[in-house]
């Protein structure tokens, strides 16, 4: 039976990672600009591997009800949700992992996708979801 | 009848004393009215701990952390006696700009502890942001009037780890890489790191400013829903406080 893979610096098992990483939602959206670098660097994985990693990162962002945004820049708005990507997790993880395979599997900027909670409590201008 | 010249100086001083204190009450109001929140949830009045900042959920009040509460309406300041809402790019401009500007300040008291900024007159954000600026150049002015050098630039490492562990608590067993300092804590943090920092393009999306420093680093301020300001580390070149962090 292999190990499970550990990060490099906290020695966290990868799927206790995953979850820790989603625990932040209630505060904060994730990016995929954090998402890449931890499985690169964070836990040394390139190519097919970390295409895996990145699925069940959305996977699991995705299961706690996190959805596809982009930042909301100068509007009033936190986040605008991105319909694009599917409704479904399956679609929405194989769109995001295609469009990052397709810009070259690079470390993101913050500019680009994250995954937010659709909802915040007394925050009404959380996520604007617009109709696709 | 024409007034002398030491008539003239006197009224300058007095003028000059005048929007001094005028300065001084703004900045008070500023900074009253950022400690304030009426929204923020509190301990029911009539409790032992009635009145102090609670985490909203009934658990134990976390006064250290008050700061990090979100604000209803963020970005709104008064600047004049009027209300300002600002955008989260100009919200971000203006902290760097104060953090750098206090940074500056407090090291020119150090040495001349009656050294004051100049008096400044602004009535928007932008204005606000400009005399931030000032200040800050004053002060470096000051300091090699002196003959003192600025505070000395530490990399995002040196501030964020310390006895080899890393600052702020995890909140709610959150990504170590995710850190919850105190309001204290956070100041510093940007007074640290503002210092000849130079704002740079981030993108349009990213709901804040990025800054580099003159090694190279970058870091970004972006308005975040529960915690207020949030500090982004963009660029770095180190194998633990690294992008994403």
């Amino acid at each position: 039976m292999s190990a499970e893979l550990r990060h490099r610096h906290y020695g966290t098992p990868v799927s206790e990672w995953l979850e820790q990483v989603a625990n932040e939602l209630p505060r904060d959206a994730v990016g995929l600009w954090q998402i890449v670098p931890d499985g690169r660097f964070g836990f040394g994985l390139e190519g097919d591997a970390l295409a895996e990693y990145i699925r069940r990162s959305i996977a699991v962002l995705l299961r706690r009800g996190a959805v596809p945004v982009v930042g909301g820049g100068d509007t009033d708005y936190y986040w605008i949700y991105q319909p694009q990507y599917g409704s479904r997790p399956g679609e929405i993880i194989e769109s995001v992992v295609r469009e990052w395979l397709s810009n070259g599997a690079r470390d993101e900027d913050p500019g680009g996708l994250w995954f937010a909670l659709p909802d915040h409590p007394g925050t009404p201008n959380y996520v604007l979801i617009r109709s696709s | 009848m024409p007034l002398s010249p030491s008539q003239i100086r006197e009224l300058h001083d007095v003028r000059v004393g005048h929007a001094r204190i005028e300065l001084d009450v703004l900045r008070l109001r500023v900074r009253l009215l950022r400690r304030y929140d009426p929204n923020q949830p509190r301990v029911p009045a009539g409790s032992p701990e009635g009145g102090r900042w609670t985490d909203g959920g009934g658990g134990q009040p976390r006064e250290d952390y008050a700061q990090l509460r979100p604000r209803r309406v963020p970005g709104l300041r008064v600047i004049n006696g009027r209300g300002h809402q600002l955008t989260a790019g100009q919200e971000t401009r203006l902290v760097a700009a104060e953090a750098e500007a206090r940074s500056l300040t407090r090291e020119v008291q150090r040495r001349d502890p009656d050294w004051r900024p100049p008096a400044a007159v602004y009535s928007d954000p932008e204005g606000l942001i400009r005399a931030n600026q000032l200040t800050a150049q004053q002060a470096r002015l000051r300091l090699q009037e002196l003959g003192a050098s600025e505070p000395r630039q530490r990399s995002f490492q040196a501030e964020m780890i310390r006895d080899g562990r890393e600052i702020g608590i995890r909140h709610q067993r959150a990504s170590p890489r995710t850190r919850t300092v105190s309001d204290a804590e956070f100041n510093h943090l940007i007074e640290s790191f503002s210092l000849r920092a130079e704002l740079t393009n981030s993108p349009s999306r990213y709901g804040g400013s990025w800054f580099q420093r003159p090694d190279g680093s970058i870091f970004g301020l972006r308005r975040s829903d529960q915690s207020g300001i949030t500090l982004d580390i963009i660029r770095n070149d180190h194998p633990v406080i690294t992008t994403g962090y």
